[in-house]
């Protein structure tokens, strides 16, 4: 392993591996991020987000998510109390080495953004049994 | 002889209706950020509340109207995940919550629903027949 790989993981183990872009219209997202011996999990909450509105975008080694909030309230409503902030959803992560970023997979369900980063072969973690 | 209608000053006073639903909108037990965020909305027959809630199924979420308040409490269950799984980052709110609204005596509390979708619960509060909005037109 080169000493660059090396540090990536270093960071990747911190969580230095979540970038919060801080752009005033968009919403940050909380984050969950775990490590399976076969994969990086990402999951964020993003409810009330429009289906068919969030887009997880991979490039140059960072992955982005972007959301917009389906409209909260009818017309012809009187908003009384508003503490639900913000009309769209956006985060970014800067990716490890050692990931298989063409089969990244991910599922939207009860407002919660499952993304799915599977390890490139040589990075998943294997036990080995002694014949 | 006077006559009192209590029932029907909050149709003449729409601030102080307001200001019912939202005194004493919640006993916070947990520091402020740990609740979730909610918007009360008014509409001509009834209020919406309106809870983030994500990650959350309906079977999490216990809704009751209690001595005049209507008091919602939900639990996130964690995720499971292989033997092995590290966790590098964890923001997400997985304690138990409880939120505590005034109902204002305009609520008709046999008549509330609510629904959850995507993460948002949206709790119905029908107005009573006397606080709806009506016309009355000269004979």
């Amino acid at each position: 392993m080169t000493k660059n790989n090396d540090d990536a993981l270093v960071r990747h183990g911190s969580n230095a591996l979540a970038v919060r872009e801080s752009r005033e219209e968009f919403i940050t997202p909380a984050a969950d991020i775990f490590e399976t011996p076969i994969a990086f999990v990402l999951r964020l909450d993003l409810p009330g987000a429009a289906r068919d509105g969030i887009q997880v975008n991979v490039e140059a080694e960072r992955l982005s998510i972007k959301g917009r909030l389906e409209k909260l309230h009818a017309e012809k409503t009187n908003v009384l109390y508003h503490e639900i902030a913000g009309k769209s959803y956006y985060r970014m992560f800067n990716l490890t080495a050692g990931i298989a970023s063409d089969r990244i997979e991910a599922e939207f369900q009860d407002g919660v953004l499952s993304v799915t980063i599977p390890k490139s072969e040589r990075m998943t973690t294997k036990e080995i049994r002694i014949q | 002889m006077i006559v009192h209608f209590p029932q029907m000053s909050p149709v003449f006073d729409l601030d102080r209706t307001a200001n019912e639903f939202f005194s004493n909108l919640s006993r916070r037990t947990h520091p402020v950020s740990d609740l979730p965020a909610v918007d009360v909305a008014e509409r001509e027959h009834s209020y919406d509340l309106v809870v983030e809630l994500p990650g959350m199924k309906k079977e999490d979420i216990r809704i009751s109207v209690e001595k005049g308040t209507l008091v919602v409490r939900a639990e996130r269950k964690q995720y499971g995940f292989p033997e092995g799984t590290k966790v590098l980052l964890h923001e997400t709110n997985t304690r138990p919550f409880e939120r505590v609204f005034q109902l204002p005596d305009a609520v008709d509390v046999n008549g509330i629903s609510a629904e959850m979708k995507d993460g948002i619960l949206r709790i119905q509060l029908p107005k009573t027949e006397l606080a709806r909005p009506r016309e009355i037109k000269v004979q």
